[in-house]
């Protein structure tokens, strides 16, 4: 073997480890984004900060007509 | 699409002011500028009623036909809002209102209004919603938050009513049936019981 191939050989195994480095390092951020979406904000502050929302019969609104029917 | 409106039960106002407190408290209003506040008449004498007003959010609402610069509008609930960084202050809404609903707060040399400020029906401005610059020109948004003008919701005697009209109408609707009118519902008889209803009968199995 000369040293031509026996550089080519070392340089495919550093594509190797590359490539698995590169995986390892795209599941840790694909679990820390799954981790987050679960610690969504309510959806009405959502509604609030995001567009122009405006009345919905929310709980908290049939809470007040009950009480204004006294 | 339901549309918003404030009812005033006259017969149940105790003129306690807690609206128009809750009012000021809630959008940080300025000292100067009442977006609410309870008109009493007969004052002291047999009769005596109070009333919360505001804003009422006109279905044709005068304000904006008379606006020389146009900065009023209409939401899809029906509240009638208008926008700070269009209006001139020039006070002719506040001619146009039967309500006295808009406010100007003197902020400037003797005889120059500031911008014109009013109930909201807490729902903000024409900025996104909860934004800092919507709380700092029009207070808090709490419709979008899912809640209904804090006035109402306090009203310890829930007099004042805010919502959707079609609510409202019915539960007015259904204490006007209960209580009656006129001068039938003040009184003696109506806190102690009204002398012509019957009396109540025991139970039959309470007899022997």
């Amino acid at each position: 073997m000369t040293d031509k191939d026996n550089l080519k050989a070392n340089l495919k195994r550093r594509h190797f480890l590359l490539t698995a480095g590169i995986g390892g390092v795209g599941a840790a951020a694909a679990v820390m984004a799954v981790r987050s979406s679960g610690d969504a904000e309510p959806a009405t502050d959502l509604a609030a900060k995001n567009g122009k929302g405006g009345y919905r019969m929310t709980e908290h609104i049939a809470n007040y007509y009950r009480t204004a029917r006294v | 699409m339901a549309r918003m409106k404030f009812i005033c039960d006259a017969e149940r106002c105790i003129e306690c002011n807690g609206c128009v407190t809750a009012c000021k408290n809630e959008h940080e209003v300025p000292w100067g500028v009442n977006r609410r506040r309870v008109v009493t008449i007969n004052d002291g004498v047999p009769g005596e009623r109070s009333m919360s007003v505001a804003c009422m959010h006109c279905s044709d609402a005068p304000c904006m036909a008379v606006c020389p610069v146009d900065c009023f509008y209409r939401t899809d609930e029906g509240v009638v809002l208008h926008d700070k960084d269009l209006c001139i202050g020039c006070g002719y809404c506040f001619y146009a209102c039967p309500f006295g609903a808009p406010q100007f707060p003197q902020a400037g040399a003797f005889g120059l209004r500031g911008k014109m400020d009013k109930c909201t029906f807490c729902a903000g401005g024409p900025e996104k919603n909860a934004s800092e610059d919507e709380f700092r020109k029009y207070g808090r948004n709490r419709l979008a938050e899912g809640k209904l003008p804090l006035c109402a919701e306090v009203c310890s005697t829930k007099a004042l009513l805010g919502g959707d009209a079609d609510v409202l109408a019915d539960i007015y609707r259904q204490r006007v049936t209960t209580r009656g009118k006129g001068a039938d519902i003040w009184g003696w008889s109506t806190a102690y019981g009204r002398p012509d209803a019957p009396a109540q009968q025991p139970d039959a199995g309470g007899k022997s």
